[in-house]
């Protein structure tokens, strides 16, 4: 399901039922900002298990050919270079991962086991225009573009976003997943209150139950399912592609 | 209003202590109120939730010119709850332009000099102007995250108590207990002052106490070996 920006809340309206269900409306038992991390764990949480945030952000190519992977990203979906301007893109080529390259970047050659020199290789030889490969490695944390690439003005990646580092705090949280949200963080904050009363090991212990992490009965599997589910739109259109089957 | 008077003459009447050179003084009395409703406000403040007994105050924020750590001064004696829960919030004044009341919008969370260390383990708690908090040495509530701003001012809500050592107490101010409780109040004021009183004519070191026919007559003699006379001692 795409999900609305617009209808995202805040950590706090979350907090307003976390608060409640642990009897610290003053949270003087945790500090806030412990609150806080926990609600932004339990998104951060989901969101490695369903991705919900995709972003897409365009980077001027340098001259060393070296992209930083940004920060808040946490799955590459899609790697495009092209000429022009973000505002006014023209030549577009795909840039496909290359497995096993290594480089020092732009001008300084690479190693790999399958390289486009590799002509009296028993096993694998390969055969391919150089001009033509635009692909990418990464290392250390750093995308390494093919010298191929230095003909272009700007990469444009997309990937998937790490919610507490790519949203503000007031709008961070789906509609669709607060109950989860919600439990997830009651369940945490329950547990590290439980060693000062025992009595929070009754509430962690229901808040675990409706939320059911790790099964498919409570509030976790719920939201899954519904970030995953596509829209009527969507479901509708490719029912139609599906059907046109290429006639 | 009840006033501490009215509580004080009320147990010396009941006591019929009411006339010169009694053997207890109105301030004698006075000292039992304040000592005995302390703990029974004290009892009361931590069964009811209420706001009855909250008393807030702007106090002025000092910076200790060694290290520069802010800080302001108690200005009565308060509550030594559990967790610092005598102070029931800290936040900046009003004066400060916020659209919410400045206490439902930053609060001074409480912590302590031994634990603070791992709030600067997680940007989420660490101390800022926005996530402040404060801890308690003696008379003295400190701030923290607040050394980069200059702070003058602090608002802070405060569970008063009694203070019996405060010479500042007028027998004609406000007597601020649950009026609920007075009743109890004096029963254990009633009981203590019966008590009191009954101790002087018991306790006095005069000897008076003891019965004559209970003291010895007989002479007293040692099983212990008896000393020889004089003259007769064996070299």
């Amino acid at each position: 399901m795409e999900i609305n920006p617009s209808n995202f809340g805040s950590i706090k309206e979350v907090l307003a039922d976390v608060l409640v269900s642990l009897n610290d409306e003053a949270q003087k038992l945790l500090t806030p900002g412990f609150y806080r991390s926990k609600v932004k764990d339990a998104l951060d949480e989901l969101a490695f298990d369903i991705t919900f945030l995709p972003v897409t952000n365009d980077y001027e190519i340098p001259d060393n050919l070296i992209v930083d992977i940004p920060k808040g990203c946490f799955n590459l979906r899609q790697i495009h270079i092209f000429t022009g301007t973000p505002d006014d893109v023209q030549y577009v080529e795909n840039v496909y991962w290359k497995k096993g390259r290594h480089t020092r970047g732009a001008e300084t050659g690479y190693t790999a086991d399958v390289h486009h020199w590799n002509v009296t290789d028993p096993f694998i030889q390969v055969s391919i225009d150089e001009y033509s490969m635009y692909y990418f490695s990464v290392q250390n944390g750093r995308i390494y573009l093919s010298d191929a690439c230095s003909g272009f003005d700007y990469v444009r990646l997309t990937f998937d976003g790490i919610p507490s580092m790519n949203l503000d705090e007031v709008k961070m949280v789906p509609p669709e997943v607060k109950k989860a949200v919600t439990l997830w963080a009651t369940e945490k904050c329950a547990s590290a209150l439980k060693i000062r009363d025992s009595k929070y090991r009754a509430i962690q212990a229901d808040a675990a139950s409706q939320l059911d992490e790790y099964g498919l009965s409570g509030a976790w599997h719920e939201a899954k399912m519904r970030l995953r589910r596509l829209d009527k739109k969507q479901m509708k259109d490719i029912i139609e592609y599906n059907s046109k089957m290429n006639y | 209003m009840v006033s501490y008077r009215l509580v004080v003459f009320d147990i010396l009447n009941d006591l019929k202590q009411i006339y010169d050179d009694a053997d207890l003084t109105p301030f004698k009395v006075f000292y039992w109120v304040l000592i005995h409703a302390d703990r029974l406000k004290k009892q009361h403040m931590e069964k009811i939730d209420s706001g009855a007994f909250i008393t807030p105050f702007i106090l002025t924020v000092n910076v200790e010119p060694d290290n520069g750590r802010n800080y302001f001064t108690l200005p009565a004696s308060i509550y030594d709850f559990d967790k610092d829960d005598g102070i029931d919030y800290i936040t900046y004044t009003p004066a400060v332009d916020l659209s919410l009341p400045t206490f439902a919008s930053v609060k001074f969370t409480r912590t302590t000099p031994s634990k603070s260390q791992r709030l600067y383990f997680r940007e989420e708690e660490t101390p800022s102007p926005a996530n402040p908090y404060f801890y308690r040495q003696g008379n003295r509530i400190y701030l923290l995250g607040v050394e980069q701003i200059n702070i003058t001012e602090i608002e802070a809500a405060l569970k008063l108590s009694f203070n019996p050592l405060d010479a500042t107490i007028d027998l004609d101010d406000e007597f601020e207990f649950p009026s609920d409780l007075i009743p109890v109040l004096k029963r254990q004021l009633l009981d203590l002052g019966r008590f009191v009183l009954n101790i002087p004519k018991d306790a006095i070191n005069d000897g008076a106490g003891f019965d004559a026919k209970a003291m010895p007559t007989q002479k007293l003699i040692s099983v212990n070996e008896q000393p020889v006379a004089n003259g007769n001692q064996s070299e």
